[in-house]
């Protein structure tokens, strides 16, 4: 009975074993693809030449789609900074999903909204929409009023009411760059085959925000916050730029990603029974497109920039850590066919095992990995010094990942100009494997517990609006 | 039995080792970078504050005499400078035309920087021949014509779309018939830079559009958009003739440009009947040529399609929404009608009276 115990024992400390080399290791060959990709990327197209493109009469509109649920710290300053965008043509369409709080009354007063009589299809199925407001000081914008459905629902709603060929679903709390918008319809008219593209979000959290503009990039002083710094560089430059250079991008972000409409109207809309609706709406696109048979794109584009508030205390960074993982999980099961299906070809046989086995299953491995090193230490298959080194390596490995992102930064965008905080980012990524990385992994895996036992729901986000910083 | 963390007990120091180089070669690595890439910055900043004056003073002479005393100033640089001071002198001119653009050719010209582009066509990097096809294209070089429509053919995209860029700005209708064949390039925007490449050559390139459309009757409808962004009024008679072409993309194409250009009395009453043709882009081109060319009497005959198919019904409404106080008196008169045209009169009705600037004010 022992020996078979230890047997176990053994056998999963290789397994262990075998993943932390194998996830580390694809990191590293993701941050070096992304190295090439951003290399050459770094020398297409400046802000300046693009702007004889945009104004070209065949650039496409856009419809800005935010949806808005008790944003009243910053509905207004969010609507202002997404009016200001530089492109020839687009509206920018907030739906109200019926907040509780002044998030109506306070953009009413800013923009002088007007109930409007608005022709909207209803294509896709939505809560009932009470009005549709534009207003007069700004032709461009239009809010919509409508029962509380959700963040997909009211992304729905949006669509519906969208006019242009091409539509922007953003959070309410996003701060785009002026010229985001513009580089991200790039790839639409670069070829007719992009049904999507996401941009790269960045922490705001810290910087100086100015009449909705970022001004100075700083990092944030909260440290929860500057931990997701070096995260989102990770997640972003690493990680996307390498999955959109194989054709395997699985996540168009929530924040910030432009799809035609069309395709989006097609493909039913976005998912309201997940959380996870942003993953969710990549994955059929896939699905559907590869079902067809038909060429393709989703794109990530690593400048169109997408700002971004990330949550300062623990409390509600573990709830949102915990919804993404429930996401991921419901996500994953809703389309469970296609996990090593080869018909779906790099989407069914890498990208997707590659997310159930090191996003979903991930913490529960790297959880099991501590109770097992600590077991195997108590029955003398491993020694002290044996165990310490493992973990040296995976500080050291880890901290080579994170720095291999601020590599990727300081090549491409070099948003932190400051020496300090470029020392700090590096400082960050040796810090974080001291705490910061297991918290996370406990809030996945509650993440995790929670889907089992079925818990839905978003948790609350409370925001201090960029005006206060 | 074989145990995968005995292998790799004995490798481990090795790969603690080979981890903390890297991570030291990583480190130095991006200080390294950041302090040149400060560097650069620096320089760059301090170059341009030497040589603004100089280029502001080439770019704004108005005479011989004065150029020269302004290039004059220029020659002492040195020729490491010279790149900055090139992109110094075309950066305006991405906005400019006229006066400034024939300084700055001369100064590019007499400091040596056009010979360096032409030689830069032939770079090993892309981005080094993109950028000095697109300079050439700015100063509006003289004899650049034939290196730029071989770069059309060069293997990457980015050089492909500079050069286009490129032959826009210089403006020689010799340059249509390579420009089309590039629209088929779907790489990098290709063909929304063609677009803006003949929107650029301006009115004179009608003739070589139509030239070019008789020889190649598949491009008629791009050919017929393309007219309608150039405004090329001389080719009105071919757009009317193409009104009628049995195909319907090139008949809407037609009728697209037909209203871009502006309605005379012969192409408003084409207009009129195309707006019964079996086509829905057709009628809806159609609705909105009649919207643009702000003739009241269109109103009645818009009226009766804001019940058609959705595209047509919003053309008509916005055309209506355009046509002053005929098209306001059409649109009360729907507003009560039920289904779109009710809805589309009440919208356009509400958008008149809100936003005088979308036509409220025009009549």
């Amino acid at each position: 009975m022992r020996s078979a115990f230890i047997w176990i024992l053994l056998a999963f400390e290789q397994m262990v074993l075998l993943y932390f080399l194998a996830i580390n290791t694809s990191y590293l060959v993701c941050s070096v693809l992304a190295f090439f990709t951003l290399r050459q990327h770094r020398h297409r197209w400046t802000t300046r030449e693009l702007e004889s493109i945009v104004q070209s009469p065949a650039t496409p509109g856009v419809s800005v789609i935010a949806p808005a649920y008790n944003e009243q710290a910053t509905i207004v300053e969010s609507m202002r900074s997404l009016l200001l965008l530089n492109y020839p043509q687009f509206e920018v369409i907030c739906v109200n999903d019926g907040s509780k709080d002044e998030t109506l009354a306070r953009a009413t007063a800013a923009f002088d909204l007007v109930e409007a009589p608005m022709a909207v299809g209803s294509v896709l199925e939505t809560a009932k929409v009470r009005a549709i407001y534009r207003s007069l000081t700004h032709a461009e914008f239009v809010m919509v009023d409508k029962e509380n459905g959700g963040r997909a629902d009211a992304l729905n709603a949006g669509i519906n009411a969208a006019r242009y060929p091409l539509v922007c679903l953003i959070d309410a709390d996003s701060l785009l760059e002026p010229t985001a918008l513009t580089q991200a319809v790039l790839p639409f008219l670069e070829s007719p085959e992009t049904l999507g593209v996401g941009g790269i979000i960045r922490v705001v959290n810290g910087c100086k925000v100015e009449a909705g503009r970022v001004t100075e990039v700083r990092v944030p002083g909260n440290w929860v916050a500057r931990f997701q710094v070096v995260e989102y560089l990770r997640a972003f430059l690493a990680g996307r730029v390498a999955h959109s250079a194989m054709g395997a991008l699985l996540i168009i972000s929530g924040a910030f990603g432009v799809y035609r409409r069309q395709d989006v109207l097609d493909a039913g809309g976005l998912e309201h029974k997940t959380i996870g609706e942003d993953m969710e709406l990549c994955v059929r696109m896939h699905r559907i497109m590869r079902e067809r048979k038909q060429p393709y794109r989703l794109v990530f584009l690593p400048d169109p920039v997408c700002w971004t508030e990330v949550p300062e205390s623990r409390k509600i960074l573990g709830n949102q850590r915990n919804r993404w993982q429930r996401g991921l999980f419901q996500v994953l099961g809703y389309h469970r066919n296609m996990i090593g299906n080869p018909r779906y070809g790099i989407v069914g046989l890498l990208a997707l095992p590659y997310y159930v086995l090191f996003e979903a299953f991930g913490p529960i491995i790297e959880i099991s990995g501590y109770v097992v090193t600590v077991g195997a230490l108590y029955y003398g298959l491993i020694n002290w010094r044996y165990a310490e080194l493992m973990f040296l390596l995976s500080v050291v490995y880890g901290t080579l990942i994170s720095l291999a992102a601020v590599v990727l930064e300081e090549i491409s965008y070099r948003r932190y100009r400051r020496a300090t905080d470029l020392l700090m980012l590096i400082g960050l990524g040796v810090i974080e494997n001291f705490g910061f990385r297991q918290l996370t992994t406990w809030w996945r895996i509650k993440g995790t517990y929670d889907f089992l036992r079925g818990k839905g729901g978003w948790g609350a986000m409370v925001r201090t609006g960029f005006s206060t910083k | 039995m074989f145990l995968l963390s005995d292998l790799f007990r004995d490798y481990l120091i090795l790969f603690l080792e080979a981890s903390f180089a890297s991570l030291g070669v990583l480190f130095a690595y991006v200080l390294i970078r950041h302090g040149v890439a400060n560097l650069r910055e620096s320089r760059e900043t301090r170059l341009r504050t030497l040589y603004q004056p100089a280029v502001d003073a080439v770019l704004s002479a108005q005479t011989p005499p004065q150029l020269d005393a302004a290039i004059a100033g220029l020659q002492p640089a040195p020729a490491r400078h010279l790149g900055e001071i090139g992109r110094l002198l075309i950066t305006p001119l991405r906005v400019a035309s006229g006066s400034p653009v024939v300084s700055a050719r001369a100064a590019a010209a007499r400091l040596g920087l056009i010979a360096r582009w032409i030689a830069e066509l032939d770079a090993h990097q892309w981005w080094i021949q993109a950028d000095a096809a697109r300079a050439l294209g700015l100063v509006r070089a003289e004899g650049v014509l034939k290196p730029l429509l071989a770069l059309l053919e060069d293997p990457h995209e980015e050089v492909r779309a500079a050069a286009v860029e490129a032959l826009g700005h210089l403006g020689d209708p010799g340059c249509v018939p390579a420009l089309l064949r590039a629209m088929t390039d779907a790489s990098r925007h290709q063909r929304a830079r063609v677009v803006e490449a003949i929107r650029e050559l301006g009115p004179s390139v009608a003739h070589a559009l139509v030239t070019h459309a008789r020889v190649r009757p598949d491009d008629l409808a791009i050919v017929a958009e393309l007219i309608g962004f150039t405004g090329a009024a001389s080719a009105a008679d071919d757009l009317l003739a193409w009104s009628g072409h049995g195909d319907p993309k090139v008949r809407a194409a037609a009728l697209q440009a037909i209203g871009s250009l502006g309605l005379d009395d012969r192409a408003y009453y084409y207009t009129l009947r195309a707006l019964g043709d079996s086509d829905e882009a057709v009628r809806a081109m159609a609705a909105r040529a009649l919207g643009r060319s702000r003739r009241g009497e269109a109103a009645p005959y818009l009226a009766q399609h804001l019940g058609d198919d959705w595209l047509v019904a919003a053309h008509a409404a916005t055309a209506l929404r355009m046509l002053g106080k005929s098209g306001e008196r059409e649109l009360v008169a729907r507003q009560e009608a039920p289904g779109l045209a009710g809805v589309l009169a009440r919208q356009m009705l509400w958008e008149r009276r809100s936003r005088p600037e979308a036509g409220g004010g025009a009549a």
